[in-house]
């Protein structure tokens, strides 16, 4: 991104805003607000920006991290599809996760793996004879 | 070399060096903003001296070799490409584009009732090259037959997508998810219930990108 582009984004975004987006993306973007997940991530879109540049999404954790967007806007932001998720009104069947779980890894909440079969052995129980 | 021979060779400044680069009005790239032409490179023997060596007079070999042209040459275009846009994405807030075919972590589907898919025919663990799938059925007690242990070991599996292409009931998908990168290693021995998960949590992409698909198959 050119210094005046920069810059022009810069005054665009107001000194607030362009502090945020310093913190989350290293620089400050211009752009469309195509929609807001419901937890809080904004998704943008600028199609003059270079190739593959041209969407992403500004977090609204500051403990950001890639596993933060739910499928329906993953598959906006990986360009699998042009339509705008916000307008979708995806019916979930009973089943689906209705809240997207980040990676859990390195904390209490991670996956540990367990067995889910029956034994098929049981361990030998000695039992001494008595003697006498 | 006598001293005329010397003189003659000397004096002949006005031979300009015919460079073996064919200058030719070559597209050019489709993504590049530059100005820059391509030419083709001609093939050379490593020990070959460059055209313009061979036919310079010694003005201009003295011209080239004393001002290193190339090296100002060449910080010009870093110079250049300095003040022109990055193609770096700055990830995660830009992600590059996936394909609806792409293979990341795997997963098992449900019908819409919610009736696991997988009837445990064995297909994806017959089929897989790196035998990273490991399965044992039981018959259930409405006497439909399901899978009891359905393992994945992805620290084996090397994504090929041979088990969902085996698969005839689209029960084991590998979905667009490439971001399941964990700390330890046991994390990443997936059991039946870490796969039906996976397919819960991912289901609206995963039926999207089947659908977006399925012309082709």
């Amino acid at each position: 991104m050119s210094l005046f582009r920069q810059l022009k984004f810069m005054w665009a975004a107001g000194p607030r805003e362009s502090f945020r987006q310093i913190m989350r993306i290293d620089e400050v973007k211009g752009g469309t607000l195509i929609g807001t997940d419901r937890y809080g991530n904004q998704y943008f879109e600028n199609l003059s920006e270079k190739l593959n540049r041209d969407r992403w999404v500004i977090y609204s954790r500051s403990d950001y991290d890639a596993t933060q967007v739910p499928p329906e806007w993953h598959k906006w932001l990986h360009k699998l599809t042009d339509a705008n998720p916000a307008h979708e009104n995806p019916t979930l069947y009973r089943w689906q996760v209705p809240r997207h779980i980040e990676n859990m890894t390195g904390t209490d909440k991670a996956y540990q793996p367990y067995n889910t079969t029956q034994p098929k052995m049981q361990s030998w129980q000695p039992v001494a004879k008595d003697r006498s | 070399m006598n001293a005329s021979a010397m003189i003659r060779r000397l004096s002949a400044l006005p031979r300009l060096p015919t460079v073996g680069i064919t200058q030719r009005p070559v597209q050019r790239a489709l993504f590049s903003s530059g100005t820059v032409q391509r030419a083709a490179i001609p093939h050379k023997s490593p020990d070959e001296p460059e055209d313009f060596y061979k036919h310079a007079n010694l003005l201009d070999y003295s011209a080239r070799t004393l001002l290193i042209t190339e090296l100002f040459r060449g910080a010009w275009v870093t110079l250049e490409h300095f003040f022109r846009p990055a193609f770096t994405l700055h990830y995660p807030a830009e992600k590059g584009p996936l394909s609806p075919r792409f293979r990341g972590e795997h997963a098992l589907r449900r019908y819409p009732s919610g009736e696991e898919r997988c009837i445990a025919c064995k297909l994806c663990e017959a089929i897989c090259p790196a035998q990273a799938i490991t399965i044992e059925a039981e018959t259930r007690t409405d006497g439909s037959r399901r899978t009891t242990r359905y393992d994945i070991d992805m620290t084996k599996c090397i994504y090929c997508g041979f088990c969902q292409e085996a698969c005839p009931v689209d029960a084991i998908v590998e979905t667009a998810n490439y971001e399941f990168s964990t700390e330890t290693r046991e994390e990443l021995l997936y059991n039946k219930e870490k796969l039906l998960d996976n397919g819960d949590k991912w289901e609206t992409e995963i039926a999207a990108n089947l659908e977006a698909d399925h012309p082709y198959r």
